[in-house]
């Protein structure tokens, strides 16, 4: 089945039908390619470019870091709590305030 | 060249920032509520920071009055200690205390070893953090009142 639909590709593809390129065309072909890539405007190496480039990476490792530990707080071990003891609780409401809560058993108001 | 330049412009810039200092502040407001299960949502007489706070808590806590025991001020700055004293219920007065850290505050209210409360959080200027407590009474949940703290760190120059 396989090698019958691949037989019947290979039938169906008009280009091996069509005459190969001749050698002057092979060669008219290489020779444009040849005088297009010589024509084409040279791309100086600016090392200006380059440092400054480089200038711009060394300043967004500095942000990169600069921001990682200015957000790093303390971690603390998680432990389960007892049960009289306070627990807290950090959500934030939908309009953004940040609510502190302490579930504390032994509150007397 | 030029797009380079401002992009280093924008990176050096980016940098200073925030390595900076947060905003300054130039004190706390405090206010003392009590939460419970029946009264009203105080709408005026406080801070419209405090105000904002209130109409946003009242929608996640399960408090349907919010009585305003007492407000105070105090002065501060980050990296500084500040006391007051603030009336609870039946002109019991509670000592509270705003230590500062760089960004963050400790909150401390009422006396000894066992305060009512003491908190560590991020703070910024201008921005009211709610710190309250209650009991938790898995049979009746509804019969809690609570204790309910609005800080909101002044801004300096406010």
């Amino acid at each position: 089945m396989k090698h019958e639909l691949r037989d019947q590709l290979r039938d169906a593809d008009p280009l091996t039908r069509e005459p190969a390129l001749t050698i002057e065309d092979v060669h008219a072909m290489r020779r444009r390619s040849v005088s297009a890539a010589r024509t084409a405007p040279y791309r100086r190496n600016r090392p200006g470019l380059r440092a400054a480039g480089a200038i711009v990476l060394a300043c967004m490792v500095v942000m990169v870091f600069t921001w990682s530990r200015s957000n790093r707080g303390p971690v603390n071990p998680v432990t389960a709590p007892k049960l009289d003891e306070p627990r807290q609780l950090q959500f934030e409401t939908p309009g953004g305030t940040r609510i502190i809560w302490v579930l504390n058993p032994n509150l007397e108001l | 060249m030029r797009i380079i330049i401002l992009m280093l412009l924008a990176c050096v810039l980016a940098t200073t920032a925030n390595a900076q200092q947060p905003a300054q502040i130039r004190g706390f407001s405090v206010v003392l509520l009590l939460g419970e299960q029946q009264g009203s949502v105080p709408a005026e007489g406080l801070s419209p920071s405090a105000l904002r706070a209130i109409a946003d808590i009242k929608e996640f806590l399960p408090y349907k009055g919010y009585r305003v025991l007492d407000t105070q001020w105090v002065a501060g700055s980050w990296h500084s200690s500040s006391k007051g004293r603030i009336n609870n219920l039946d002109n019991f007065s509670l000592d509270f205390q705003v230590d500062t850290f760089t960004g963050g505050a400790k909150f401390r209210l009422g006396p000894g070893p066992e305060p009512l409360l003491e908190n560590s959080f991020a703070i910024k200027p201008g921005e009211t953090v709610v710190v309250g407590t209650s009991r938790v009474v898995a049979s009746r949940p509804q019969a809690n009142s609570a204790m309910i703290v609005l800080l909101t760190a002044v801004a300096a120059g406010k």
